[in-house]
């Protein structure tokens, strides 16, 4: 949970406060981004995914300047420990927050070109795991704002379920444009939305994995695969 | 962080044992264990008043020449007592010598004889053997290139970071094992303050050095192993990247993210 004792020098509280602040604001907006495009694939919505696009500009001005404010807050404190592994990761996870915005941007890019073909209709699996993406994008963010590991290791353990959804979906395309070669080329675009919303997973494990480190002070990530 | 360090080519290796002192009726330290590693840096942290300065003049029994100073407890220098009473204080401290906050060359003294003021108080030395262990010195404490020209004027001629650096090379001239320094850098400018960080870094593997310091930055570049000291009481005692990045104890990461008080 977050550490409650403040510093001696209060300034130093807050501006870790606003860093923090930031980062929860970007968030939010990239997970809200993620959740309307799935929102728009799902039933064609070409008036929401052109929105989407558009926003995607907040996020990546919200990358640099939490950027920049980290590197101004490092070059001011020198900070040790908490401090530091807390602004080192904000600065990596702005990469995976904003990636999480270019996949809303994919998604909703997808939405345009299916719209004018003609594989209408949504797909269960992809619906759901859209859903569960969508929970780990903003428990993956929460666990890390408020430093709670046990959060961050439920949405860790969340990923295996994406990854058998999306080798269904996977599967199905594969034998649908086997039988319809008319929709090979719209087939396509569909496996490329569950890709990309199966890589927003993975963005969002990565979040988990920074509030794990946050809180526990060691690197988790790659766990017997380094 | 942490330069690699070669491996020790000689002794200083300390082992303190339960190491209690104070003045008076005051204890100041209350029971200090510690194994300090031959031809490593060890900064030693902590608040104003924690003791720190106090352990360091236990470990080449300075501390003694308070006169209300008590101490109990041991402190072995390569297995060998330091409290020992059939031990001579004056050749322990040539073994394990001491730099101050405040460069202090004798100021009645040249840059040549204060280099040498160590070892003509024991020693009778020939001028050619005088003029290697000045030069060996002076280059060892990275000032023979500013200073060879004028070996001859004043100590108090040169610059604060000069001075600081002479301090050393006086230090090291007598060939000690263990080098102690009490914040050796805090009247220094930040470039002078870097010539003395990068000479200490230069020395370890040769000698042990322990640094006292309040630079929190300056202990986590220029040593291995920081040690953590608060009120009197060794909170933490790890590898230099453990220290800064995940401390083990709350009371240390409330220090050193300034969140102590």
């Amino acid at each position: 949970m977050p550490d409650l004792k403040s510093h001696t020098d209060k300034i130093f509280d807050k501006e870790l406060a606003e860093v923090s602040h930031r980062i929860e604001r970007m968030g939010t907006i990239a997970g809200d981004m993620l959740a309307a495009s799935v929102r728009a694939f799902n039933t064609r919505n070409t008036t929401l995914a052109r929105e989407i696009m558009d926003e995607d500009t907040q996020v990546n001005r919200l990358e640099k300047n939490i950027d920049q404010l980290c590197l101004e807050i490092i070059a001011k404190r020198q900070p040790m420990a908490s401090d530091l592994r807390f602004l080192v990761l904000v600065m990596k996870a702005v990469v995976d927050i904003e990636r999480i915005g270019d996949i809303a941007v994919n998604v909703s890019e997808r939405t345009m070109d299916l719209s004018r073909g003609a594989l209408t209709g949504s797909w269960e699996e992809l619906s759901e795991m859209g859903a569960i993406v969508l929970s780990m994008v903003r428990d993956g963010m929460r666990a890390f704002v408020e430093s709670d590991e046990v959060l961050a290791c439920e949405v860790l353990k969340r990923d295996a379920e994406v990854d058998r959804l999306f080798v269904k979906v996977f599967a199905d395309l594969i034998e649908l444009m086997g039988n319809r070669p008319d929709v090979i080329n719209l087939g396509i675009h569909v496996q490329s939305v569950a890709k990309w919303i199966e890589r927003a997973g993975d963005h969002a494990m990565n979040l988990a994995e920074y509030a794990i480190f946050r809180v526990k002070g060691h690197d988790g990530r790659h766990a017997g695969r380094s | 962080m942490n330069v690699e360090q070669k491996e020790p080519a000689r002794g200083g290796a300390i082992e303190t044992r339960e190491i209690v002192a104070g003045f008076d009726t005051r204890e100041v330290l209350h029971g200090i264990s510690m194994q300090i590693q031959p031809g490593q840096v060890t900064a030693l942290i902590g608040p104003s008043g924690c003791g720190k300065s106090t352990f360091l003049r236990c470990l080449n029994r300075m501390h003694e020449l308070v006169p209300s100073a008590f101490i109990r407890g041991s402190v072995q220098l390569d297995g060998q007592e330091v409290y020992d009473p059939e031990l001579d204080p004056v050749f322990l401290r040539r073994r394990v010598g001491m730099v101050f906050q405040k460069p202090n060359p004798f100021p009645s003294m040249s840059i040549r004889d204060n280099v040498l003021a160590g070892l003509t108080l024991t020693n009778r030395l020939k001028a050619s053997e005088a003029d290697l262990l000045v030069e060996r010195a002076l280059n060892q404490a990275a000032l023979w290139d500013e200073v060879k020209d004028r070996l001859k004027s004043p100590g108090m001629s040169l610059s604060g970071g000069q001075q600081q650096r002479l301090c050393i090379a006086r230090s090291l001239a007598v060939d000690p094992d263990v080098l102690l320094m009490d914040e050796p850098c805090s009247a220094l400018d930040p470039i002078a303050t870097a010539r003395v960080e990068d000479l200490i870094q230069s020395l370890a593997g040769d000698y042990t050095i322990i640094i006292v310091t309040h630079n929190m930055q300056q202990a986590a570049r220029v040593s291995s192993r920081t040690a953590f000291l608060l009120s009197g009481e060794l909170v933490e005692f790890a590898e230099t990247n453990t220290i800064f990045t995940s401390p083990r104890d709350q009371r240390t990461e409330d220090y050193i993210t300034g969140k102590f008080g």
